[in-house]
C-alpha cells in the first residue's frame, strides 16, 4: 500500500487530539493533586472529597481520545482498511482535531487551577464541596463545547 | 511565579485551627492562668502545654509551637526565605540580650528565644569568645558594628540602633527574593516601626539626630520625611500621613496619640495595620500571599497568648487585657 500525505496529515490529526489534552490533563490533576496532598498531609478524612476534585480535570484526556478513536475509525485505521485519502481529504480531519485537541490543552491545565482552589474549601468548609465542584465545571463546559465541535466535523466530512 | 501548591492547601488546612475570636474570649474568661492552659488543651496548643511542668513555662509552650509551625512551612514550600523573614528578628534578640548582658556583666538567659535561625547556643558562644566569625555574614557584621558602636560611646541603646538596622535590611533582602508581596509587607512593618519610633521619641523629647540613628531605612517613607516632622506640630504629621497609606494608622492610633498619649491604642493600631494587610492571603488561593498571611497570624497568635498569660498570672482584669488584644487573622 502506498502512503499519502493525506493520510499522514489525518494521522497527525488524531496524535494532537489524544496527545494535546492528555497533557492538558496530565497537567491539571497533577495541579490539583499537589494541592490535595497539602489538605490531606493535615487532615487524611478529606481524601475522598479531595480525590473527586483532583479527577475533574482528567477529562480532557478521555475527550482527546475519544477524538483520535472517532478520526482513526473514520480514516479506516481501525477497521483494517486504511482509505487512500487526498492531501486535502486529510486536512479536513486534521482540522476537525484542533478544536478538542487546543482546548483540551488549556482547559485541563485551567480546570487543574480551579480544582486546586477548591482544595482550599475543602480545607476550611468541606460542606461547601459541591460549591468547588461547580466552578470547576464551569471549565469543564468549554472542553465539552470543543469535544462536540471536533465530533459534528468529524461526522460531517464524508469521503 | 511560584504557587506553591501543596503548601498553600496545607496552610488553609492549617488555618481553621488558629485561635478565633470565640476561643479568646474563653481563654480571657478563664479564672486563672492554669485554666486558660486548659481551655488551650483543645487546641493545637494541647500537646505542647502537656509537656511543660508549670504554666509559668508557658512561652516554652508557645516556642515549641512556633518552631514546628516554621519547620512545617519550611518543609512544604522548600524555601526558607518564608520563615527567615520571622525568624531573623529572633536571631537579632538574642545578640541584643547576649551583648548587653555581657557589658552589664549579668546573665538574662531566661529571656533567650530559641526559634531563630541560629541556635542560641552558637550566639552565646561568639558573644563570649568574642569572635563572630562563626555567624552567618549578616550577624557577624552586625555584632561587629556593635561591639564598635559600643565601644565609641558606651551607650547600649545604640547596640539597638544598629542591630535593627542590619534586621531589617536582610529581612527586606529577604522578602524581595519572594516577590512583591513579601516586599511590600516588610517595607510597610518598617513604616510603621519609624512611626512608633518617631511618637514615642516626640513625647520624651530625644534629640533630632539620635532619631536619625534609630530611624530604619527601607519603608515607603523616608527617614527624612521624621526628621522634616520632627520639630513641627504632631498636627502637621498626623496630616501629612493620613494622605498616604497610613490613613488608618492615623484615624486609630495617632489622633488619639496626640489627646493622651496612650501607647496602648497606637501600638493596637500600629499591629492592627500590618496584620489586615497579612489577611489578603485569606482571599488568595495559591502563591506568596497565603503563607506569609499564615505565619504573620501564627506571629500573631504568639503575641496574643504571651499577653494572656502574662496577664492572667499577674491576674489583669479582663477588661485591661481586651484593650490591648490584637485583631485576629481568622
Amino acid at each position: 500500500m502506498e502512503i499519502t500525505l493525506g493520510q499522514f496529515i489525518a494521522l497527525l490529526g488524531a496524535a494532537l487530539a489524544v496527545l494535546l489534552p492528555g497533557i492538558g490533563s496530565a497537567k491539571g490533576v497533577g495541579i490539583a493533586g499537589e494541592s490535595a496532598a497539602g489538605v490531606v498531609t493535615e487532615d487524611p478524612n478529606k481524601f475522598g472529597q479531595t480525590l473527586l476534585l483532583q479527577a475533574m480535570p482528567g477529562t480532557q484526556g478521555i475527550y482527546g481520545l475519544l477524538t483520535g478513536f472517532v478520526i482513526m475509525q473514520k480514516i479506516g485505521l481501525i477497521g483494517g482498511n486504511f482509505l487512500p485519502l487526498t492531501t486535502y481529504q486529510g486536512l479536513l480531519v486534521f482540522s476537525s482535531a484542533l478544536p478538542i485537541a487546543l482546548v483540551g490543552l488549556y482547559s485541563g491545565i485551567a480546570q487543574g487551577k480551579t480544582a486546586a482552589a477548591g482544595m482550599g474549601i475543602v480545607a476550611k468548609r468541606p460542606e461547601e464541596l459541591a460549591k468547588g465542584i461547580t466552578y470547576a465545571a464551569i471549565v469543564e463546559t468549554y472542553a465539552v463545547l470543543a469535544l462536540l465541535a471536533s465530533i459534528l466535523m468529524l461526522f460531517g466530512i464524508k469521503f | 511565579m511560584e504557587e506553591y501548591l501543596y503548601a498553600t492547601a496545607r496552610v488553609k488546612a492549617l488555618e481553621i485551627k488558629l485561635i478565633s475570636q470565640n476561643l479568646t474570649e474563653r481563654l480571657l474568661d478563664a479564672p486563672s492562668a492554669e485554666e486558660t492552659a486548659k481551655v488551650l488543651s483543645e487546641t493545637e496548643y494541647g500537646s505542647y502545654f502537656g509537656e511543660i511542668g508549670s504554666v509559668y513555662n508557658f512561652e516554652e509552650a508557645i516556642y515549641k509551637h512556633l518552631k514546628d509551625v516554621f519547620r512545617i512551612i519550611d518543609d512544604s514550600t522548600g524555601n526558607p526565605d518564608f520563615t527567615r523573614i520571622f525568624r531573623y528578628k529572633y536571631d537579632i534578640h538574642n545578640l541584643k540580650v547576649l551583648l548587653k548582658a555581657s557589658y552589664i556583666g549579668e546573665s538574662y538567659e531566661d529571656i533567650l528565644i530559641p526559634i531563630g535561625t541560629v541556635e542560641v547556643e552558637r550566639i552565646k558562644k561568639t558573644v563570649s569568645d568574642k569572635d563572630f566569625s562563626e555567624l552567618p555574614a549578616f550577624l557577624k557584621d552586625a555584632a561587629h558594628e556593635a561591639v564598635a558602636g559600643f565601644e565609641l560611646n558606651h551607650d547600649p541603646q545604640y547596640v539597638d540602633f544598629i542591630l535593627d538596622r542590619y534586621l531589617y535590611s536582610k529581612m527586606l533582602d529577604t522578602a524581595k527574593r519572594l516577590g512583591d508581596f513579601a516586599e511590600e509587607f516588610v517595607k510597610t512593618e518598617i513604616d510603621l516601626i519609624n512611626i512608633n519610633t518617631f511618637l514615642r521619641f516626640r513625647k520624651i523629647g530625644i534629640s533630632s539626630s539620635r532619631l536619625k540613628e534609630a530611624l530604619i531605612d527601607g519603608g515607603y517613607l523616608k527617614p527624612s520625611f521624621y526628621v522634616e516632622y520632627f520639630a513641627e506640630p504632631l498636627n502637621s504629621f498626623a496630616e501629612s500621613l493620613s494622605v498616604s497609606r497610613y490613613d488608618r494608622v492615623v484615624d486609630e492610633g495617632i489622633q488619639k496619640w496626640i489627646v493622651d498619649q496612650d501607647a496602648t491604642q497606637l501600638e493596637k493600631a500600629l499591629d492592627n495595620y500590618l496584620i489586615d494587610l497579612a489577611k489578603q492571603g485569606k482571599y488568595e488561593a495559591f502563591g506568596v500571599k497565603p503563607i506569609l498571611g499564615f505565619l504573620k497570624a501564627k506571629d500573631n497568635e504568639a503575641k496574643l497568648l504571651r499577653l494572656i498569660f502574662v496577664s492572667k498570672i499577674n491576674e489583669i482584669p479582663v477588661e485591661k487585657i481586651r484593650e490591648r488584644l490584637r485583631d485576629t487573622y481568622v
